[in-house]
């Protein structure tokens, strides 16, 4: 398959060079894939993205070369300035087709600056295809990649073999005080060679060096906050500044685009696992860190895994009780923040080439209706002596002036639609602020150009050169050949019908499946209710304390105008802010230790959590809202969980343990909740236990306000009220629950508004292909038609025979497009909700719209033709 | 001394006809040899692609630089061997002619030149 696209591209080049030298180039782009094959994925479409723009310039760089050395250069200067006057001469058509094509262009770029940068180049550190992301793994778990737990990643970092440097990192936030501000911000936790790992240098000042860090900090500023709170001064390298109570001396300030893991973060903090967690060995099942690695030299991706891997099983038998089970897993960095926006890219890109492809086609139809008027100017100049060679020359310059014309355009719409992109940060497309129009984009545009300029130009040049065999006729109506170029007419109005049959159906798959993830019950009432964060500095006041803080602020907060119900929770549904972790659970009396015991998801809540977000109990009772920390443990337990502990039914009232804080613990249920799809509405609900905040203290808590009106008007006045409680003591982190559920539809939503857009776009475009081809083919045959209304046709007769042609099209496009969707379908289909791209009702719904904006757009010009006089015979020529 | 003026003609050597003429001197090479030598030798900052790799060949055999090996070497790198007998047995190697030989000479003593002139401009670098 891949030689194929090779060898095709290859044509490009003169044949005398691809005779000398086609089979060598073949031999050594084998080589290349091999080697790319061996390296990873990544590599091979890399290799594809350098290799195919480098064809078609190279390509055609030879034939301009092979030309020169035929045809004078001065021949080429005439006919450059023949080609710009035509051009200039029909502005109308001109301006048509550079437009046309630009914005096609100008899409294909946007697209392609997006894939090349997001896809294709590297993470923006050194030896970036050297970073990977280290995992553990449990198959008698689940089959999911855990970030690994302190210890484990200390040993890992003490004895793995293949890694230069290893850094892990835990996303926190900290409030930042000085005598004039106060403010929570976006903090990381990094083990001392984060930034070594990585191979970023400092701006200011020097990264972390391992024998510094006691147990936290020193920290680093990010280049936002430096220049938000310090003024970019360059003498903060050396302060002391205070987060959550703690002090820590600033050793650097990081260069602007560093976003790592990303751009929310404002600090790193130094972090020293071993002596933070020195007497809490337990931590060992701890699985909440994030780690990266770098690899050392020749070291591939399978054989670190292989070491680490080695590494954990050794950790294994020297834990049992807390590691059996756990190996270790090896992913791609790049890979692992690209991920799932890959298939949105490609799917993006491809329908983008599809609207080029339409739009070249109209244009080549447009030119192939010109052919009978160009071809009575080019058969004069034929029959005056100029060479074909000479006449071909002239329109394949004047097509690439239109083409290049066009591609200039296309770089301007594309850095407008990039713009617009990166500023409505659409899909959630990860590294979007590093894209930029560098010289591969420009590359491309070129090439797409100049590839655009053979695909709408090749077959009106063949048709215009053959035409020179002729003799001019007076008129240039009647010339020979014409019938060929309709049937070409129609074959490009077919594939342009086909093109858009695929577009239409992915953009109904990508619609129904979005109406069917909207349609999934949430667990909870999204609609009016205000969310935001308080996070407690751990160095101060007592467990009591921090559950005073929470229930006063959530009793200022009731007392307020227009709220209706407060609660908080450490973890929300869909926040990415939050501190979301699990832990081992079991039956009451099994024997399961750590390691073997299922984890259940922690939610420590305060009692009006539920109510506040509109929870629905099941069965037994809520939370009760005076159990205290000497008290029996409760428990709320979700759907899933009471399924999985008591499948046979009498979840409350019976008591099961989980091994967290002081160990194993038994809780005794007191309700059963409804599932809440706490990852979005895609991912199926996991097991979810509710405890009390009262009996479990937790510092950091996120705050659920359930109000009468629009939720967002509320973010002033609460806080205010934040600020009331405890003047110190900022919150952050402020969005309604109704943004959370829409960002995490973020894809879809792209997918299906992106290529509806399209779709639309495609079924204009064909339907005035249709049109023109219809319209231009009643015109042409006002003559037969006459001649039959005379011979007693009647209109309708007339008009079903028109219609005829445009079916026969219509037929080839859904045909070919129908065949197109089923290839296409199956590589989309992981990513559709709930509906298969085999669909029955979206095929009818497609293909009868397809159906009938084709009717619509050929029965237009037909009506026409029913009302040609039979007079017409006579006058017509 | 058609032979001499023929070189005058072509230095300044371009770097890439540079690089592909000093892989052939170690040796006859096949694409991808050259390829990967050139690769090493830059430190990864020159990749040549199939499409142009063979322009810049075709070019040096036209100038009669570089020629078509008439008989493979008998020992190749093993590494190279692992990608097929059948398609390493067709596979076209490439060499210096003389003439390229003598125009890499010339360039080197170009070069050489410079880089004096520079030296003495600049006293003692690094």
């Amino acid at each position: 398959m891949s030689l194929r696209v090779f060898r095709a591209l290859l044509a490009l080049y003169p044949e005398r060079f691809r005779r000398e030298y086609g089979t060598d180039a073949e031999d050594l782009f084998r080589d290349r894939l091999e080697e790319a094959r061996r390296r990873g994925r990544g590599h091979v479409a890399r290799l594809w993205a350098f290799t195919v723009p480098n064809l078609v310039w190279h390509g055609l760089l030879e034939r301009a070369v092979a030309l020169r050395a035929s045809v004078r250069l001065r021949v080429i200067g005439g006919s450059f300035g023949s080609a710009a006057r035509k051009v200039l001469r029909s502005p109308g058509v001109s301006s048509a087709i550079v437009l046309t094509l630009g914005l096609g262009i100008g899409a294909n770029v946007a697209l392609y600056s997006v894939l090349r940068t997001v896809l294709i180049r590297p993470l923006p550190y050194p030896e970036a295809e050297r970073l990977v992301q280290l995992w553990e793994t449990n198959p008698a778990v689940d089959d999911e990649l855990h970030g690994p737990s302190p210890w484990n990643f200390t040993d890992w970092e003490a004895t793995a073999e293949g890694f230069t440097s290893m850094a892990a990192w835990y996303l926190t936030s900290g409030t930042y005080r000085t005598d004039r501000w106060v403010e929570e911000v976006r903090s990381a936790q990094v083990t001392p060679d984060f930034f070594r790992t990585l191979g970023v240098e400092p701006l200011l000042g020097r990264a972390f060096s391992p024998d510094e860090v006691e147990r936290y900090g020193p920290v680093m500023l990010s280049h936002r906050i430096w220049t938000r709170l310090f003024g970019a001064d360059p003498t903060v390298v050396g302060r002391t500044i205070v987060s959550s109570g703690n002090s820590y001396t600033i050793v650097g300030v990081m260069p602007h685009d560093f976003a790592f893991p990303d751009p929310s973060v404002e600090t790193w903090v130094a972090w020293n696992l071993p002596n933070v967690y020195a007497d809490q060995p337990e931590v060992r099942t701890w699985r909440f860190l994030q780690a990266v690695g770098r690899l050392e030299g020749q070291t591939s991706v399978s054989e670190a895994e292989e070491a680490l891997d080695r590494v954990a099983a050794s950790l294994s038998e020297t834990w049992p009780e807390m590691n059996r089970g756990w190996g270790a897993s090896v992913t791609s960095l790049h890979e692992d923040i690209v991920g799932d926006t890959r298939a949105t890219l490609w799917i993006s890109f491809a329908s983008v080439l599809f609207i080029l492809l339409i739009a070249c086609a109209n244009v080549a139809n447009l030119l192939l209706a010109r052919v009978p008027l160009r071809s009575a100017e080019v058969g004069l100049r034929a029959a005056l002596g100029a060479s074909r060679s000479r006449i071909a020359l002239d329109v394949l310059v004047e097509h690439t002036l239109l083409g290049v014309l066009s591609g200039a355009i296309g770089l301007l719409v594309g850095a407008g639609l990039l713009e617009l992109l990166v500023a409505l940060d659409a899909g959630g497309i990860p590294r979007l602020s590093e894209v930029a129009i560098d010289r591969g984009v420009l590359a491309f545009t070129l090439s797409a150009a100049l590839l655009t300029t053979l695909l709408f130009g090749g077959a009106p040049l063949l048709q215009l050169v053959r035409a020179t065999r002729f003799a001019p006729s007076s008129q240039g109506r009647r010339t020979t050949g014409s019938a060929g170029r309709r049937s070409l007419r129609h074959v490009f109005v077919g594939g342009q019908l086909a093109v858009a049959l695929v577009l239409l159906a992915g953009a109904g798959l990508f619609l129904s499946s979005l109406q069917r993830i909207v349609r999934v019950d949430p667990g909870f009432e999204p609609t009016n209710v205000a969310t935001f964060r308080v996070s407690l500095d751990p160095v101060e006041g007592t467990a009591g304390e921090t559950v005073g803080y929470y229930e006063g602020l959530e009793e200022r907060l009731r007392a307020l105008p227009g709220v209706l119900s407060v609660g908080s929770a450490q973890s929300l549904p869909m926040n990415p802010v939050s501190n979301d972790f699990r832990r081992p659970y079991r039956r009451a009396g099994s024997g399961l230790g750590s390691a073997d015991a299922p984890t259940v998801q922690m939610r420590i809540v305060t009692p009006g959590y539920p109510e506040a977000i509109g929870m629905r109990l099941l069965e037994g009772a809520q939370l009760p809202s005076d159990a205290s920390v000497g008290e029996p443990l409760v428990a709320l337990l979700n759907r899933t969980l009471a399924a999985r502990l008591y499948p046979d039914g009498g979840a409350v009232g019976s008591t099961f343990e989980i091994d967290f804080r002081e160990g194993w613990q038994p809780y005794r249920v007191v309700g059963v909740v409804e599932d809440v799809r706490h990852y979005g509405p895609r991912r199926e609900p996991l097991p979810e236990v509710f405890l009390s905040h009262r009996q479990v203290p937790y510092l950091a808590m996120s705050t659920a306000v359930r109000t009468e009106s629009d939720p967002a008007a509320m973010f002033g006045s609460l806080r205010d009220a934040v600020r009331l409680h405890r003047p110190m003591q900022p919150a952050h982190a402020f969005v309604t629950m109704e943004d959370l559920l829409r960002d995490s539809m973020a894809a879809e939503r792209f997918l299906s508004v992106l290529l509806g857009l399209f779709a639309g776009i495609g079924l204009f475009l064909a339907s005035t292909g249709v049109y023109g081809v219809i319209a231009f083919s009643v015109s042409h045959r006002r003559r037969e038609i006459g001649v039959r209304m005379a011979l007693g046709a009647d209109g309708a007769q007339v008009v079903t025979a028109v219609l005829a042609e445009a079916l026969g099209m219509a037929v080839v496009g859904l045909v070919v497009g129908g065949i197109g969707v089923l290839g296409l379908g199956r590589l989309v289909e992981g990513l559709l909700f709930g509906v298969s791209p085999t669909d029955p009702m979206n095929a009818v719904a497609v293909v009868a719209t397809l159906a009938s904006v084709a009717a619509l757009a050929a029965w237009l010009p037909a009506r026409r033709a029913a009302y040609v006089a039979p007079s017409e015979a006579l006058r017509s020529d | 001394m058609s032979d001499h003026t023929d070189i005058e003609r072509q230095l300044p050597l371009k770097p890439i006809d540079f690089h592909v003429l000093l892989v052939l001197t170690e040796g006859a090479r096949h694409g991808y040899g050259i390829v990967k030598q050139i690769e090493a030798r830059s430190e990864g900052r020159i990749r040549l692609q199939p499409g142009n790799l063979y322009r810049y060949l075709r070019r040096l055999v036209d100038e009669g630089l570089v020629k078509p090996a008439d008989r493979r070497p008998v020992v190749a790198n093993a590494g190279e061997l692992q990608a097929g007998e059948a398609a390493e047995a067709r596979r076209r190697y490439y060499e210096v002619t003389p003439l390229g030989r003598r125009a890499l000479g010339a360039e080197v003593d170009r070069m050489r030149a410079l880089v004096a002139a520079a030296e003495s401009g600049l006293g003692p670098v690094g």
